[in-house]
This record gives C-alpha cells, sequence and structure tokens, in this order.
C-alpha cells in the first residue's frame, strides 16, 4: 500500500454499524419470540432496511476513492493480525447487492413465513446470515474473511435445515460437512498464503522462497476449492442442488442470490490478491479457471434442464450461472494487466445474478405458497390467477435468458467480449484452440439457458392447465402484498440493470475494478463506453435464441402430440449413475468412516494381543518372584511386576544407549 | 529476568484447600451445607490466592520459597514463574468450578470425595509451582495417588476396573519418572532446578544418556498425557469416575503430563538442546499419531463419556505438537491450548455429567431431542463441541490458527494437515451429538416441541458449566485481556526467543 493509498484510509464506525444492526436484531428477533410475530417481523424487516442505509452510506464514501476501517482489536493471533474490518469499492459492491437482497427476502418472508413452523429460529439466523456475509464482504485479510466466511455458513446450516424434513436434513448434513470441509481446505490454503506471502492481508508484498515450483500454486489451488464449495463449482457443487430447493425460498432467494458470491468473492480476492505479483504462470492458471468455469456453466445448464422441480431447476441454472462468473475471473487471470473486461463482466454478472435469481427464487416461493405445488408439470395457467407475479417473473426469467432490455444481457454481452478479448490475445498460440472451444460452448449454454427459462416459464405460467390441475388450482389467487413488494423490488432492479448499464458500470462496477493495480487504466477506462446495445452484441444472442427456442417448440409440439395433457416430462433424459459426482463423495465418505470403524477395531484387537502378551510375560515373571516376596505382594503381583518390566526395558535401553 | 521475591502466597494457595480436610474431620456428617460452603470456600481462596499474584506475574515477577532442604542439591522448593503461574491459575480455576458443580452432583461418600478433590487440588498446584523436578515428582506421584479416589468413586465393578488400570499405567510410569530423574541428578550435573532455559548441555552428559534422559521423561509423563500407545486407561477412567472428576482428569490431570513435558523441553533441556538432539522428530510423530489415533478412536464409541475421552486424547498432543513445532508461534498455540483444551473439556464432561442426572443417559444413540428437555446444557454442549473443531470466535478456533501458523513459521507446513484431519474427525464425531440432541425425530413427536427451561437441573451444576461456556467465546475473542492465556503465555514464549 503506498502512501497516498494509506492516506486515503479513514476510520469509521459504519462498517461496524453494518455488523452490529443486524446483530442486534437477532438478539432482538430471540427476544421478542413467538409473543408478538408482527414485532418481530417488523424488526426483522426494518434492521434489513437499516443495514442497507448504512450499506449505501459506506458505498457513497467508498467508491469517492476512501478506503472505511474499523479495527475491531480482537483475535490477534498474531504480529499484526487480527480480525478488522475495512471496505473498499469490491466490498462495497458486493454489500449494496447484498443488503438490497436482504430487504426483500424480509419483506417476503414476513408473509412466506405464515405457513412454516419456528419461525423466530427462522428470522434470527437470517440475521446472523446477514451480519456474516456483511462482515465478511468488508475485510482486508483472509483471517477476517476466514472467519465470517465461516460463521455465514454455520447460520446457513439453519436456514437449509428449516423445515426438518427428512429431504431437508440429508440436505443439510451434506452442506454441513461439505462447508467444514471446504473450510479446512480454504484455512490450509490461508496457512501457505501466509508462509508465502508473510501476510494474511489481500495485498502480499513481493514473495519469499517459502514455497518452488510447482507448489507455488498450492495456496491458490486450495484456497479456490474453499471458496469454490460455496460457489457450487462442478465438483465440488453436489450439496447446492439438494440445499438450495429445500430451504424456504426467502432463504434459497439468499442462497443463490448472494451466498454463493461469497465463493465467488473469496475466488475474486485470492485470485487477485496473486495478481498483485503474478506468477509466470498465471495465464496457464486462468486458462484452468475458464476450463472449469466453462464445464461447470455446461454441467449446470444440463442437469437444469432435465428437472421438472421449480425449485431444483433453479439451483441447478445457479451452479450454470456461477460458471459464466467465474468465467470472467478466469479471463482476469488469463488477459492479465487487460483483464479488466474480464472482471467487469465477472461484477456485472453477479450483480444481474444476484436480482434475477433472487426474484425467480422469491417467485418459485410464492407460485409454492399459493399453489402447494413443487412441479412444474403438476402447475399451468398460474398467469389468469397471479398476473402481477407472472409479469415479476417474466421480467426476471428475461434476464436470466439474457434477452436486451433485461440485466442478463448486458452481463453475458460483457462476458462475451471478454472470451472473444481473451481470443485476440491467445491468436496463433496454443491456446487459440481451445479459446474457439470456449465460445462455441458458450452459444450453446446460452441457448440451453434459453431453453430451460421458457420450460419453466411455459409450464408454470401460460400453458393451458389439465383438467385434473385447473380443478386442483381453482382456489389460487395472487400472492399476498408482502410478496409482491419483496420480488417487485428485484425485478425492478433486473430491469435497471437492463436499462441503465452505465449508470450500474459507473458507480458499481468501475470503481470496484479500478481499485486493482495491476491492470490497464485505458481498459478500466473503457468499460464505461461500451456499446452494449449495438448491433454487435445484439447479434449474438439471435443465434442461442433461435437454437433454444426453436428446441423448446420442437419438444414441446412432439410431447403435446403424444400426450395432450403433458403431465410427464418432455425434457427430461436419463443420465447413468456413475455420472453422478454425488454418488462417488457418498461412497467415498461411506468407506472412510467404515475405514475408521475398521481400523478402531483393528487397533483395538492389536492392543489386547500385545497388552496380552505383556500380560503374560510378566505373570510368568511374577510367579518366580512371588515365591520369594508372597508376603508382600498378593494380589497385585502382576502390576509390580508390570512395573518392574518397565524399569528392565528401560535400563536395557539405557545400557545399549550408553554402551554404543 | 528479575530475582525471586521470597512470599508465603504460593504456599498459601497450595495449603487452602486443605480446609475441606479440616471441615471432613471436624465437622459431624449433619452440617451438608456447611461442608458445601467451605469446600468452596476452600478453592475459592487457593484461587484467590494465585490470582493475587497476576499483576507481580504479569510485571516480570518470579515468586519462590524453599521448604524443606533434602541434601545438597536437592530440597522441596516453589517458584511460581510465568509457565506454572499460567499452569496454576488455570487449574485452581477449573478445581473452583469442579467443587461447585460436585456440590449438585455427587450425592454418596462425599465427604471423601471433597477430601481427595482438595488433596489433588494441592498437589497439582505443587506440581505447577515445583522449582525442581525432585518436587516436581513427589507432587506427581502424590496427585497420582490422591486422584485414584476420585476415580472409582461411584464403587461400581467397571469403576474399581478402570481405577486398577489407572494405577497400571501410573505406578510403573511413576518408576519410569524417577529413573529419569535419578539419570537426571547422578549424570547430568546435579541441577534438577526448572528455573532455568537449558540447565543440561552436551559438556556435561553424552547424546546417548541425554537422550535416554528425554525418553524417560517423555514416557513417564506421556501416561499422563494419554500419548498412544500409553492412552489405555484414558477411555476406561472417564467414564468409570463422576463427572466433575472426569472433568478434572482431562482438563488438569492429562495436563500435569503435558506440562512436565513442556518443562522437561523448555526448561531442562532448552529449545537448542531439544533441537540439536533431534528430539522433536519422535515427539511430533508420536504426537501425529496420537492425534490422528484419538480422533478415530473417538469416533466409534456410543458412550458420550467415552467419545469424550477419546477426544481428550487426541486433544492433548496438540500440546506436544506445538512444543515439536519448536517455533515461537507454535509453542504459544500449543501452551496455550493446555488451558483452551480444560475450558472446552471440562465444561463438556460437566454437561455429560447433567445429562446423565437428568435423564440417565450414557450413549449418544439414545439422546434423541434431549436438546428440548436441558436446553441450556446442550447449547453449552454445541458451543464447546464447535470449538472443538476449531470454528472462529471460540477457543479451538485460535489454538487451530496458532498451531497451524506455527508449522509455518517452523517451515513444515506438511503437519498442518495432521490439524486439519483432526478437526475434520472430530467434525464427525461431535457433529452428530448436537444433531441427535437437536432435531432428530423422537418417539411421541407429535406433541410441539419446546424448550423446556423450567425443568433443567440445579443451579450448583448448570452455573459452572455456563461460565465455562462463556468463557470459551470470550477467550477466543478478546485473547490479549491480560490473565487471559495469552497474556501468560506470549510473555513465556517471548522469553525463550530473545
Amino acid at each position: 500500500m503506498s502512501a497516498e493509498e494509506i492516506a486515503r484510509n479513514t476510520f469509521s464506525v459504519l462498517p461496524l454499524l453494518a455488523v452490529l444492526i443486524p446483530t442486534v436484531a437477532a438478539v432482538a428477533v430471540v427476544a421478542i419470540g413467538e409473543r408478538n410475530e408482527k414485532l418481530r417481523n417488523l424488526v426483522a424487516l426494518l434492521a434489513a432496511l437499516a443495514a442497507l442505509g448504512v450499506v449505501l452510506a459506506i458505498a457513497m464514501h467508498v467508491m469517492r476513492g476512501a478506503l472505511l476501517y474499523f479495527d475491531l482489536a480482537i483475535m490477534q493471533v498474531g504480529h499484526g493480525i487480527s480480525v478488522a474490518l475495512a471496505v473498499d469499492p469490491l466490498a462495497a459492491c458486493f454489500s449494496v447487492i447484498a443488503a438490497i437482497l436482504w430487504v426483500a427476502a424480509m419483506a417476503h418472508s414476513s408473509a412466506y413465513m405464515g405457513h412454516e413452523h419456528k419461525r423466530t429460529r427462522f428470522f434470527a439466523a437470517m440475521m446472523v446470515t446477514e451480519a456474516a456475509i456483511l462482515g465478511m464482504f468488508m475485510v482486508q485479510d483472509f483471517l477476517s474473511l476466514f472467519v465470517f466466511f465461516e460463521i455465514m455458513g454455520l447460520a446457513a446450516y439453519f436456514l437449509v435445515v428449516h423445515t426438518e424434513t427428512d429431504k431437508a436434513q440429508r440436505a443439510a448434513t451434506k452442506y454441513l460437512f461439505m462447508t467444514i470441509i471446504g473450510g479446512l481446505s480454504l484455512l490450509m490454503g490461508i496457512f501457505l498464503y501466509l508462509g508465502h506471502a508473510g501476510t494474511v492481508g489481500f495485498v502480499p508484498p513481493p514473495q519469499s522462497g517459502f514455497l518452488t515450483g510447482p507448489l507455488r500454486v498450492a495456496p491458490l489451488v486450495c484456497m479456490v476449492a474453499g471458496f469454490g464449495v460455496k460457489a457450487g463449482i462442478v465438483p465440488l457443487h453436489v450439496w447446492l442442488p439438494d440445499a438450495h430447493p429445500v430451504a424456504p425460498s426467502p432463504a434459497s432467494a439468499l442462497l443463490s442470490g448472494i451466498m454463493i458470491k461469497a465463493g465467488a468473492y473469496g475466488i475474486i480476492r485470492t485470485v487477485t490478491s496473486y495478481f498483485h505479483v503474478p506468477p509466470p504462470d498465471i495465464q496457464s492458471l486462468g486458462l484452468a479457471l475458464i476450463g472449469i468455469a466453462i464445464v461447470t456453466a455446461f454441467i449446470g445448464m444440463v442437469l437444469a434442464v432435465r428437472q421438472s422441480d421449480l425449485k431444483t431447476t433453479l439451483a441447478y441454472s445457479s451452479i450454470s450461472q456461477m460458471g459464466f462468473l467465474l468465467l470472467g475471473v478466469g479471463c482476469l487471470a488469463f488477459l492479465r494487466e487487460e483483464g479488466a473486461i474480464g472482471l467487469g463482466a465477472g461484477l456485472y454478472h453477479i450483480t444481474s445474478h444476484a436480482f434475477f435469481k433472487a426474484c425467480l427464487f422469491l417467485v418459485a416461493g410464492s407460485v409454492l405458497y399459493c399453489t402447494h405445488e413443487a412441479s412444474m408439470f403438476s402447475l399451468g395457467g398460474l398467469w389468469r390467477k397471479m398476473p402481477v407475479t407472472t409479469v415479476i417473473w417474466c421480467i426476471a426469467v428475461l434476464g436470466l435468458m439474457g434477452i436486451p432490455l433485461f440485466n442478463g444481457f448486458v452481463s453475458k454481452s460483457m462476458l462475451h467480449h471478454a472470451i472473444v478479448e481473451a481470443q485476440y490475445m491467445a491468436a496463433g498460440g496454443s491456446y487459440a484452440a481451445w479459446l474457439q472451444a470456449v465460445e462455441v460452448l458458450y452459444t450453446v449454454i446460452a441457448a440451453g439457458t434459453i431453453l430451460y427459462g421458457l420450460k419453466m416459464s411455459y409450464y408454470v405460467f401460460f400453458r393451458r392447465p389439465s383438467q385434473e390441475a385447473s380443478d386442483r388450482l381453482r382456489k389460487v389467487r395472487e400472492a399476498p402484498n408482502w410478496m409482491l413488494v419483496g420480488a417487485g423490488v428485484l425485478a425492478a432492479g433486473v430491469l435497471a440493470g437492463g436499462l441503465a448499464p452505465a449508470f450500474v458500470l459507473r458507480n458499481l462496477i468501475i470503481p470496484a475494478v479500478a481499485m486493482f493495480g495491476g491492470l490497464d487504466s485505458y481498459g478500466v477506462a473503457h468499460l464505461g463506453d461500451l456499446h452494449i446495445y449495438s448491433w454487435y452484441h445484439i447479434k449474438d444472442i439471435l443465434l442461442p435464441l433461435a437454437l433454444g427456442a426453436g428446441l423448446f417448440i420442437a419438444l414441446t409440439l412432439r410431447a403435446r402430440s403424444k400426450n395432450r395433457e403433458a403431465t410427464c416430462d418432455p425434457f427430461c433424459f436419463g443420465l447413468p449413475s456413475w455420472l453422478s459426482v454425488d454418488r462417488w463423495y457418498v461412497q467415498g465418505a461411506r468407506g472412510l468412516v467404515q475405514a475408521c470403524f475398521g481400523s478402531e477395531a483393528a487397533f483395538s484387537r492389536a492392543r489386547e494381543a500385545f497388552l496380552g502378551t505383556v500380560g503374560t510375560g510378566s505373570v510368568r515373571l511374577s510367579r518366580s518372584v512371588r515365591g520369594a516376596l508372597t508376603p508382600l505382594t498378593g494380589r497385585y503381583a502382576n502390576d509390580i511386576a508390570l512395573g518392574a518390566l518397565f524399569i528392565a526395558v528401560f535400563l536395557a535401553l539405557f545400557l545399549i544407549l550408553t554402551l554404543v | 529476568m528479575n530475582a525471586e521475591i521470597v512470599s508465603l502466597r504460593p504456599l498459601m494457595a497450595i495449603v487452602l484447600p486443605g480446609l475441606s480436610l479440616l471441615a471432613v474431620l471436624l465437622l459431624p456428617g449433619s452440617h451438608q451445607r456447611l461442608k458445601g460452603a467451605i469446600h468452596v470456600t476452600g478453592s475459592l481462596a487457593s484461587f484467590g490466592v494465585v490470582l493475587s499474584l497476576l499483576p507481580g506475574i504479569l510485571g516480570g515477577g518470579v515468586y519462590g520459597i524453599e521448604l524443606i532442604p533434602i541434601v545438597e542439591g536437592i530440597s522441596i522448593r516453589l517458584t511460581v514463574d510465568t509457565l506454572g503461574y499460567y499452569f496454576g491459575l488455570v487449574l485452581t480455576f477449573l478445581f473452583v468450578l469442579a467443587t461447585v458443580y460436585s456440590l449438585g452432583y455427587i450425592k454418596h461418600k462425599d465427604d471423601r470425595f471433597y477430601s481427595f478433590m482438595a488433596l489433588c487440588n494441592s498437589f497439582l498446584l505443587g506440581c505447577a509451582f515445583s522449582q525442581n523436578m525432585f518436587t516436581y515428582f513427589i507432587f506427581y506421584e502424590l496427585m497420582t495417588l490422591a486422584s485414584f479416589p476420585l476415580i472409582i468413586h461411584e464403587e461400581t465393578d467397571a469403576a474399581r476396573r478402570a481405577g486398577i488400570k489407572y494405577l497400571k499405567y501410573a505406578i510403573p510410569a511413576g518408576a519410569v519418572i524417577l529413573f529419569g530423574v535419578l539419570l537426571h541428578f547422578f549424570r547430568g550435573g546435579g541441577d534438577l532446578s526448572l528455573v532455568s532455559l537449558g540447565s543440561l548441555s552436551l559438556d556435561t552428559a553424552s547424546r546417548s544418556v541425554l537422550t535416554a534422559m528425554f525418553f524417560a521423561y517423555f514416557v513417564g509423563f506421556g501416561v499422563k498425557a494419554a500419548i498412544v500407545p500409553l492412552e489405555g486407561w484414558v477411555p476406561d477412567a472417564h467414564p468409570a469416575a463422576p463427572a466433575p472428576a472426569s472433568a478434572l482428569l482431562s482438563g488438569i490431570i492429562l495436563k500435569a503430563g503435558a506440562f512436565a513435558i513442556i518443562r522437561v523441553v523448555v526448561n531442562v533441556f532448552g529449545l537448542s538442546l531439544f533441537n540439536e538432539l533431534n528430539l522433536w522428530i519422535p515427539v511430533a510423530v508420536v504426537a501425529s499419531i496420537t492425534i490422528v489415533v484419538g480422533s478415530v478412536r473417538a469416533l466409534a464409541q456410543d458412550n458420550l463419556k467415552r467419545r469424550l475421552a477419546y477426544s481428550s486424547v487426541g486433544q492433548v498432543s496438540y500440546i506436544l505438537l506445538g512444543i515439536a513445532l519448536m517455533s515461537p508461534l507454535g509453542l504459544l498455540g500449543g501452551i496455550m491450548h493446555l488451558a483452551h483444551h480444560a475450558l472446552m473439556k471440562g465444561c463438556l464432561f460437566f454437561c455429560s455429567g447433567i445429562i446423565l442426572k437428568k435423564t440417565g443417559k450414557k450413549n449418544i444413540s439414545e439422546m434423541a431431542g434431549i436438546g428440548y428437555q436441558l436446553p441450556v446444557t446442550m447449547i453449552c454442549f454445541s458451543v464447546c463441541a464447535l470449538a472443538m473443531m476449531g470454528t472462529p470466535l471460540t477457543v479451538g478456533f485460535i489454538s487451530k490458527w496458532l498451531l497451524g501458523s506455527g508449522a509455518v513459521q517452523a517451515g513444515r507446513p506438511a503437519l498442518i494437515v495432521v490439524l486439519l484431519i483432526s478437526a475434520l474427525l472430530s467434525a464427525v464425531y461431535y457433529l452428530p451429538i448436537i444433531y441427535t440432541a437437536f432435531f432428530s425425530k423422537t418417539e411421541g413427536d407429535n406433541e410441539a416441541k419446546a424448550f423446556q427451561f423450567k425443568s433443567e437441573i440445579n443451579p450448583a451444576m448448570l452455573w459452572p458449566t455456563l461460565v465455562l461456556a462463556l468463557l470459551v467465546i470470550a477467550v477466543g475473542i478478546w485473547i490479549t485481556v491480560p490473565g487471559f492465556p495469552n497474556s501468560l503465555v506470549s510473555m513465556m514464549v517471548g522469553g525463550l526467543f530473545t
């Protein structure tokens, strides 16, 4: 950090307030409890609003170039290492998104939770999670980040397990263990980083010779894997499609909307910290990240298409979209100082995805609340009964599909731009063919996204329901107002992101990108004058749109010709079970626990055998001694003999050692 | 280092728990409440005297007094330096809580129990304040004998067997230590003191003598510190003993072994000699094996206290691992873990005692829904279980972080893997307990599950548990508060590396 940068740092209690308000609210929520549910819900909502206010105030300061910090002065676990809050533009960018989402989710919960149990626990867990996630964003070192990250992971367990059905408990257990393993991997990475850089700060000084050769990337790999569990990167994603759908919908919205971005945030921090003094192989690392990202996006998309449960589809979609985001980070590493577009695209996509995915989950929650149906094939024709909800859904799903005028289009255009730039850089090199493949896959994934977007909208809202379904859905009414408010806020965000990309870029994205010293300043400035709505970008969406829509129409028509009621899924296709990473994990974990039990048994046996031998030996010894010592020894002969044996062994050892 | 200040206070701290003995001898059996009050007062007074030394110790002072000279070079002598003070503070504090807890727990032959608990308190404090190895050995052996009645207190067959097994391990171990002390005195230059930073050197004895001496100490004290394969008495003694005694066994008595090994490495051998003889290698290997084996075996136990006992086996070796790292942060983490583990495991055993008293359940598989019956207890249990896993905002995280960065500092990052495996395994064996208590289905589940705060057991048992659980969090957050482990241990470790 240069002297002028330090001069810009300002001590401020605002970061502390942002963490403290939800924490205090959580205590208040527990204190009020079931006695006055309205007041409790209001306290939670007001706390979320207050946190948003504080975060916006922080953002106003930070985006002007000040770094706000508040040293908590707790957990000083080393020289100059302690937990401290500090906000830079990137942190502010994430915090603003999180705070907005929380307001929407709390508004939605106050209606949605009406038909759930243990509401106090839910509201308290929501507030603790908000405190932890805001804390996690507002840091400048990996120790503080880790502390808040772990608290967030544990608090979110209560959100996942909330319904306490068997399915929820299984999902939550899987979530918890993957969180713990991810946390340990992260901790290992942080220790190695500490050894390597001599600090846990995000801006490391030149590296030492602590790790050499290929081991140099070990901290990076451990940390990316640790954060990757939260971010749902394939093959670490297996908890996500179980956990996100079983949580109550407002919690799912937050899990998918912002919690997985906490993983992405960590990855961005890791990569940019490395970026400061780039290792020579950063380009191949970037390429590896791009590879993982595109595979994640592709697998997520394929699995999303074949689901029939609305929320599960959205969960797989989240995995797929996280792949896109990581693609941006990969492009950042690959393009090195030209990487502004990669980071910018990634950050914009974080914003876009947060809004449209949270909104989709909230709407899915409203549908579930009003109809008690989770499968999209048991639904239909809801647009007549829930018109406002339908409009909100359409806005969000158009964002997901990347249609112009909605925020997904902007971020996907920027991502495409980043891939093209990466191709320019790699032109003629050995990576060129790979990046061509990435672009092709990218188009395929965009088409797939459109396919499952259309599928969800059609089956839930627009298709004519079967006779049986329309009987069942007769009493369905528009969702309660609080739900519409919650989802509506986010839909407005989706529109804003699509209609005013320049505003979002200038105020949120560019300051966050510009703070990284290693980037070419021209590239950063250029981000502001990207012409998103030009033919150059719009033509890119036409091919996926044609592909996706064409495939959708073909499949739907085929299904209708076979079965007019279409109650089964025309999109579902079988996959061999060995493809399921989840199964490998479960079997691996079972095997490991069994091995533990087995080794425990073996250990006990070995121990018995050993002690048996020693025991017999000492018994024999004692028998010979007993004759002489009978009056003294009595029943403790064996024990005395064992002692004698110990001493004899040590005398022998001593003699051997002195003679040698 | 400042000159030793002659003071009676160390002796007072050792003698004061003896109030219990007076009460037992002088008062007839009917004065239960008065006797209880005297037991608590005795331990509290001892803690108070130790606490009164804190400002002086933090100011760099050393207190001492010579009691009985035996022969030239050997005497019974007390000295309170930073390390000894640290151990003394931890143990007197836990003894106060255990005494209060016993008021609610011990219902039969309580005179015997309190007398021997007071004796254990005195003897352990004697260990902590020993000026030389001879004094340490005397107090250590007395403590071994005084803790036997605590283990067999229930007088069941299992308890008697566990007690005999304890002696079978502890008495030969004493013989081995005596061998070490003799070697130390006759072949190591005749200086048994524990106040310098390494009284031995290669000038006074050959490599092989020094190595044999170290192994005699390591193996002898290792029986108490529960290193594999000498840990066999631990998993039997803990479930057999009453809960307050188990808490003291795991919290303090196991640590008396580990503390002795710290003394041997730091004050007898000194870090440079320890390093030169490559003795850190066997210590690191044994500690790593113990950590992993303890955790793996804990996994297979269904009896709650047995599981906790195996967990202790693994955790005490964190201390040894910290010593073997020989880096400032590693030593800091290892020695601080002594107090951290005492807090966590003390609380966990207290909780297991409350569960046993209130519901009669010993096995984890029977504990479904117990979190609703005993909410405060199980929340305390959960806090400490999470701490054992190394969750941030608890003492467990501080230990894990310091040991991990200590391993990095020592240039041996591979040893971090041991810590992480142990953390993962402790998640695997602690989380199911919490899960069973709060989430698993019970018969008659139809009635609404509600927390039953009113029916929770008497305050004498609940308060010590709550205090420990709160300290597990407080010490894990505000770690540098004077009097908390960090302030004392960092002073002591700082003295080693200047």
